[in-house]
């Protein structure tokens, strides 16, 4: 098996990611609070009218305001003196796949970034990750801010925050009617998506998950997998965003979303999963350690079945039906037993397989009972 | 050009419709357009003359790109694959975009809040300097005009005059837009403008 290159995430990838410590507001529904801002630079054309040129133009401004914003400039936030704090720019068409592969598993790249030749660059804060700018994605930057729990308003002042900063030395796409200017027309106004992941196992088990998806688009929201636009529910994850960017302030969108969404749909998983404890107590319990059985018995593990199983030992773990597995360990499972994550943790490549085999043998480590 | 429909006026709208799985384009004059719901008449009710008068189309004849001068894109591409080329596609297919969007964005037709901060002197951006002297690439879209002070201030107000008609707050609106017309929005122009207070349909 050949061994892999160092990258500069290979120490990250131990530790998991940053969005899943289960920190934060909620975290026992609420996995993470994401907000993205999409910008356009002036005087280039959107990236599907782009020649490589202007990619490469594009490229160079943005790591050219960035690197002029030094160190401490666009990671932003307020953090201890003399608390190291650094962001990092990737040429994402030069990494391997395996590597761009492995920023799609943390998020920080979407797949569509992952995929071409053309010049395309992701900014990162280090060590936390919280900020990443994508370059050249659908639009020329989409800058967003990811933290644990329900925690949109801190991430909207750590977006907001880059945005300014970026804009101080950048010419963004600004129209009087419409706004900031997006290659798509429903990202358009705001630019603004503001989106929390779910944990939602209570409201699949009590059969409900179809009311509260429904209820969620009826009030105009999206609902997406883990993954996002078409994947499916995979580990009962679930995101829900805003969906309209025109003619609304990003308060107005933030209140609804966390102020009078949210709080209900979490209120209904703390329903289905008291309900389940007790009139269905029996069948929770077996479900759960029949999940955690296998986890700590298999040899061989996909990563469908890893995420369907961990979703029901963190659900174990938060009523109080799991002792000696930490929330943290179970939610960084569900980055580590993705393909690159994996190979990174090993330090080899390998095949599918082997990949199982190596899977099997993590999640087992990790999950030891006491 | 003639219009399609009378066959006798000149034809100044020009409007892509999706008929039978087919982008059709349309060459109207103004009276047809209005007949047909293709673009608001300027003696529509006060409903619709406030939305023309936020739109900034009332009355104006304006005829409609069926191709983007900046980046060339043609809008029955556009609407087959869903993704606008450059800035200049949002000045060009305006007329078309508008009630596009404000069908997606729930009635949503006007920005309103965080607008780009940057004002006033530019500190030229950077620009391709000499070491890599590219070929030109695909036409260039024309420079847009910078975003100034004056602008964010009538996008902000814009969005403060559609709050307050949507919440029948007519006096203030009426200030707003005497705020509006002291900044010189171009949007206030035309007979539209004295739709926000008034009352039933002519
Ligand atoms: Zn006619
Ligand atoms: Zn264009």
């Amino acid at each position: 098996m050949s061994q892999l290159p160092p990258s500069p995430f290979s120490q990250r990838v131990r530790d998991g990611a940053a969005w899943l410590s289960g920190a934060g507001p909620e975290s026992d529904v609420v996995i993470s609070s994401r907000v993205r801002l999409a910008r356009n630079l002036c005087g280039l054309p959107f990236v599907n009218r782009a020649t490589p040129d202007d990619l490469g133009e594009v490229a160079k401004r943005v790591r050219g305001r960035a690197e002029a914003l030094g160190a401490k400039g666009l990671a932003g936030g307020e953090r201890g003196a003399g608390e190291a704090c650094d962001r990092l720019w990737v040429d994402v068409h030069t990494l391997s796949a395996l590597d761009r592969q492995l920023l799609v598993e943390r998020h920080l790249i979407s797949k569509e970034l992952s995929k071409g030749d053309t010049p395309r660059g992701l900014i990162v804060s280090l060590p936390d990750e919280r900020l990443s700018v994508m370059v050249n994605e659908e639009d020329h930057l989409r800058i967003q801010a990811v933290l644990p729990g329900l925690c949109l308003d801190e991430a909207w002042k750590v977006a907001d925050r880059a945005d300014d900063e970026l804009e101080a030395g950048l010419d963004f796409a600004f129209h009087e009617r419409f706004g900031y200017l997006t290659a798509c027309p429903t990202n358009v106004g705001l630019g603004l998506r503001m989106s929390v992941m779910l944990h939602l196992p209570g409201l699949r088990l009590t059969g409900d998950i179809e009311k509260a998806r429904r209820a969620a688009k009826d009030m105009s929201l999206t609902v997406r997998g883990f993954y996002g636009e078409g994947s499916e529910a995979l580990g009962d994850l679930y995101q829900i965003s805003n969906q309209t960017t025109l003619g609304k302030p990003e308060d107005a969108i933030h209140r609804e979303l966390a102020a009078e969404i949210i709080p209900q749909v979490i209120q209904f998983e703390r329903a289905a999963r008291a309900r389940l404890l007790q009139k269905r107590r029996s069948s929770l319990e077996d479900g759960v350690y029949r999940a955690l059985g296998v986890l700590r018995a298999c040899r061989l593990l996909t990563p469908e079945e890893a995420l369907s199983l961990l979703s029901m030992v963190r659900l174990g773990v938060l009523m109080g039906l799991v002792t000696g597995v930490s929330e943290q360990a179970v939610n960084q499972l569900i980055v580590l037993t993705q393909p690159s994550h994996l190979q990174r943790l090993i330090g080899e490549e390998m095949d599918q397989q082997r990949r199982r085999e190596a899977r099997a043998d993590l999640v087992r480590e990790r999950l030891r009972g006491v | 050009m003639k219009c399609d429909a009378c066959k006798e006026r000149e034809a100044t709208v020009h409007d892509n419709a999706i008929s039978g799985g087919k982008i059709v384009e349309r060459h109207l004059c103004e009276a047809c357009a209005a007949k047909l719901g293709v673009a608001p008449s300027a003696e529509a009710g006060a409903a619709e003359a406030v939305s023309a008068m936020l739109s900034g189309m009332a009355g104006s004849g304006k005829t409609v790109a069926s191709r983007c001068p900046g980046c060339g894109l043609a809008f029955a591409t556009f609407k087959s694959g869903g993704l606008l080329g450059c800035a200049e596609c949002y000045r060009a297919f305006e007329a078309q975009l508008a009630p596009m969007l404000e069908r997606y964005h729930e009635g949503g037709d006007r920005h309103t809040g965080k607008v780009p901060r940057r004002a006033g002197p530019p500190s030229a951006p950077p620009t391709p300097t000499a070491t890599t002297p590219a070929p030109p690439a695909s036409p260039p879209p024309p420079a847009r005009p910078r975003v100034g002070e004056r602008e964010k201030q009538i996008a902000v107000l814009r969005g403060q005059l559609a709050a307050a008609i949507t919440s029948e707050q007519y006096e203030k609106a009426a200030r707003i837009r005497d705020e509006l017309k002291a900044l010189g929005d171009p949007n206030l122009q035309g007979p539209g403008a004295g739709g926000a207070g008034g009352g039933g349909r002519s």
